[in-house]
């Protein structure tokens, strides 16, 4: 057990010290693949289904990760990634969802970390508090909104809420995790979607870059435009406009505020260099 | 198919492998060369020659080693060095045909070990 909690502080000493030497605040968000790409890592999307992740350690690192997967599992497999090589782990090929008991040091060591790269103490509470939320009571759509910003799955903050930050019970976790994710979406859009969602309201940081794929849902606050061709105007749903995703490329988003970020669009289930991920397809010549 | 033809159809077969790994289209490769589409099309399909200058640029877009570019690789000792640097233990982990894969993938991103 002291073992155990010895190995969580060191990984959480680690991923604090990688956001702020990336230039994170502490209460801001990361981007766990823009973050591999700072540190010169090559990130790629492969099409290996049984594959989760895998760290190669060499004089020029290279990181994969399951094409095949929710972008926020990709994240958190990422930033698991990252966690081997701050610790200069050897080659290793991953499944992030055995259960963290049974993983050898390392595994588990390479999951906290990856935990709090994405979701620190600071960046969670910072997130329920500017929208006015304490997340011992809050809903299931208001932890699904947090966990869009953080870039992580609903059900992945849910876990980490109670077991990694100790911020709500083991109760309130189990009912949050009856609540499946479409059927949040659903309540949010008024509609059954296959795709996903991403609530930027007004607590949404300025510059922070939404990442969606072809086919998902943003809803912003009423006067919200959007710059760029890659994303059109779906509806308005209480006093929200939805933009849905059309086709790969970097679009911004704007409020008469003088609030700006950038939307990033990717083509699904993207395969190839993360680098390219949000590349616009040239018009036909 | 003479020696000469049969190298630059293994070599347009693995520069269309890489184009697709890296998640570009002809489209894209060509506005990022500066040339026209059908110039990519006709490398991939071999009947368009590749300067040593493309290859170069072609392999720093595609982040694959040049090496394996340009020659291939001789598959039995690289898959054999890449399991060898895996542990059976890693590997064990995947479905056998996606272990083929990986180690594809893997040797067309190895650099060969240089001297510094």
């Amino acid at each position: 057990m002291t073992r155990r909690r010895d190995l969580a502080l060191k990984a959480v000493r680690a991923a604090l010290q990688m956001r702020s030497a990336a230039g994170y605040q502490p209460w801001q968000p990361a981007a766990a693949f823009d973050l591999a790409q700072t540190l010169g890592i090559e990130t790629r999307f492969v099409d290996i289904p049984s594959l989760e992740g895998m760290y190669w350690k060499k004089a020029e690192p290279v990181i994969l990760v399951a094409a095949e997967r929710p972008p926020g599992r990709q994240a958190f497999t990422c930033a698991h990634e990252l966690g081997h090589h701050a610790f200069g782990h050897g080659n290793k090929i991953d499944q992030v969802l055995e259960e963290s008991s049974l993983k050898d040091p390392e595994e588990y060591l390479a999951d906290v970390f990856a935990a709090f790269l994405l979701m620190p103490k600071t960046a969670v509470l910072h997130a329920f508090s500017v929208r006015a939320l304490n997340p011992r009571n809050a809903s299931p759509s208001e932890v699904f909104i947090v966990a869009g910003w953080l870039g992580v799955g609903y059900g992945t903050l849910a876990r980490h809420l109670q077991s990694g930050l100790g911020l709500i019970t083991a109760r309130q976790r189990a009912d949050l995790l009856k609540v499946q994710p479409k059927t949040i979406k659903r309540a949010l859009l008024g509609k059954d979607i296959a795709t996903d969602v991403t609530v930027v309201d007004d607590a949404w940081t300025a510059g922070r870059a939404i990442d969606v794929q072809v086919g998902d849902f943003v809803m912003a606050p009423s006067g919200t435009s959007v710059t760029g061709p890659s994303v059109g105007e779906e509806a308005v749903i209480m006093s929200n406009t939805v933009f849905n995703a059309l086709k790969p490329g970097v679009s911004r988003l704007c409020r008469p505020t003088g609030w700006s970020a950038y939307l990033r669009v990717s083509r699904r289930r993207f395969i190839g260099r993360s680098l390219f991920r949000h590349l616009e397809e040239p018009p036909d010549d | 198919m003479g020696a000469d033809e049969k190298a630059r159809m293994a070599v347009a077969a693995r520069l269309r492998m890489a184009r697709e790994m890296a998640g570009l289209s002809q489209a894209q490769v060509a506005k990022k060369l500066g040339l026209h589409r059908p110039s990519v099309t006709e490398m991939e399909a071999g009947r368009r020659s590749v300067t040593a200058e493309e290859i170069v640029v072609l392999a720093d877009l595609y982040a694959v080693s040049i090496d394996w570019l340009t020659r291939g690789s001789d598959e039995k000792m690289d898959l054999a060095q890449q399991r060898f640097e895996l542990a059976a233990r890693e590997l064990g982990k995947l479905k056998p045909k996606d272990v083929d894969r990986l180690l594809q993938v893997l040797t067309a991103l190895r650099e060969k070990e240089r001297p510094r």
